[in-house]
C-alpha cells in the first residue's frame, strides 16, 4: 500500500538535484529574510525540521552557534551535506527522522525552524506542537510556508496536488497563525514575500504524475485572465511567470 | 562522525531516553532499539528501529 510517506520518499528522492538549484528557492535575499526574521545570533542552536537540501539549516549555520538539519528522504540529505561542504561549514549535524515524534528532548534548541515542509504534513498542528517542546524557553518557533490567500486556496491546492502528488494541503495565513494559537505559542510575526518563478522552470524540478503537466499549464494559461490561483500569473518574454505568496511567521516561545 | 553536540542532544523519538553512541548504531537501552547509522546519519526513525538485545 502507498503511504503518505512512500509519496514522500519518492516526490523527494527525484527533487533533491533540481530543487536544490532552482533559482526561486535558493535566492539569498528570501534565506536572509528567514535568518534575520528568526532574530539569529551567534549563541543561538537551530533544528530545521524537515530541511530537505539543507539550504535553510545552511543558511542558520553562518551566522549561529551550531545547526541540526532533520528529513526524512536520505537523497535530500546527501544534496544537503554535499550543499553544506560546498558552503566550507562546519557546525552542523544531520539526521533522518520524522517531524512527529522529534528525537530530541525538550527545549533543546534555540531556534527551531521549518520551511516549505508544513504543506506535506498530515497533522500540522501535531507538527507545530513537537516543534515548541524541543524549543527552549526565550527561543522563536519559525514557520516559513506558501500561504494562497482564503479564497484561492482551494485552487491553489488542486494545482500542487497535481504537480506534486505528496503535497498535503498549503494554508492561508490566518489558518497558519491559529496553528500557533492551537500550540500554545503566542501571536506569531509575519513577514510575506513572493516566490517567483516561471511554469516551465517548476515544471522541470517537479514530478507530476503522466499528462498533469498539460492540465497544470492550463490552469497557468487560465490563471493569466482570473488570477484563480492566487500566484498573479502573467506572460512575459515567451513564458509564463508567477509568484507564490509565501508567510514567514515568528513565535517567540514563552 | 557523529558530532558532540549531537550526542548531547539526541534522544530516543520512542521513549526520549538517553541513547548510547556506538560506531554504527545508536541503542536505546530503555526501550531496547537499535538505530542505525547510514553513511555517518543517523536514522531514527521508530519503524525502521531493531529490537536490541543487549545490556
Amino acid at each position: 500500500m502507498a503511504t503518505h510517506r512512500d509519496a514522500i520518499l519518492d516526490q523527494f528522492t527525484r527533487q533533491a538535484v533540481p530543487f536544490s538549484t532552482a533559482p526561486g528557492i535558493r535566492d539569498e535575499e528570501a534565506l536572509r529574510l528567514v535568518v534575520e526574521a528568526s532574530d539569529a545570533g551567534p549563541e543561538d542552536t537551530v533544528l530545521d525540521v524537515a530541511c530537505g537540501p539543507g539550504l535553510v539549516t545552511c543558511a542558520f549555520a553562518r551566522v549561529v552557534k551550531h545547526t541540526t538539519g532533520l528529513d526524512l528522504t536520505p537523497a535530500m540529505l546527501e544534496r544537503a551535506r554535499t550543499v553544506q561542504r560546498e558552503q566550507g561549514l562546519t557546525n552542523m549535524t544531520w539526521q533522518q527522522g520524522e517531524a512527529i515524534p522529534l528525537p530530541y528532548p525538550e527545549g533543546a534548541f534555540t531556534i527551531v525552524v521549518s520551511r516549505f515542509a508544513f504543506h506535506h504534513f498530515l497533522d500540522p498542528a501535531a507538527a507545530l506542537t513537537e516543534m515548541r517542546r524541543v524549543c527552549a524557553q526565550g527561543g522563536r518557533v519559525v514557520v516559513v510556508d506558501s500561504a494562497p490567500a482564503p479564497d484561492k486556496a482551494d485552487a491553489f491546492n488542486a494545482m500542487e496536488v497535481l504537480r506534486d502528488p505528496s503535497h498535503v494541503r498549503a494554508m492561508a495565513q490566518e489558518e497558519l497563525r491559529g496553528l500557533f494559537h492551537a500550540a500554545g505559542l503566542p501571536e506569531p510575526r509575519v513577514k510575506t514575500y513572493r516566490l517567483e518563478g516561471e511554469v516551465e522552470g517548476l515544471l522541470k524540478r517537479s514530478f507530476p504524475n503522466p499528462g498533469d503537466d498539460e492540465k497544470i499549464r492550463t490552469l497557468f494559461a487560465a490563471s493569466v485572465a482570473d488570477d484563480a490561483l492566487g500566484v498573479g500569473a502573467r506572460p512575459e518574454g515567451g513564458e509564463i511567470r508567477f509568484g507564490y505568496p509565501v508567510a514567514v511567521l515568528v513565535a517567540d516561545r514563552g | 562522525m557523529i558530532d558532540e553536540e549531537l550526542k548531547a542532544i539526541l534522544v530516543c523519538p520512542a521513549c526520549k531516553g538517553d541513547l548510547r553512541f556506538e560506531e554504527t548504531r545508536i541503542i536505546c537501552p530503555a526501550c531496547r532499539k537499535v538505530y542505525p547509522i547510514r553513511d555517518g546519519i543517523p536514522v531514527m526513525l521508530v519503524d525502521e528501529a531493531q529490537p536490541w538485545s543487549g545490556s
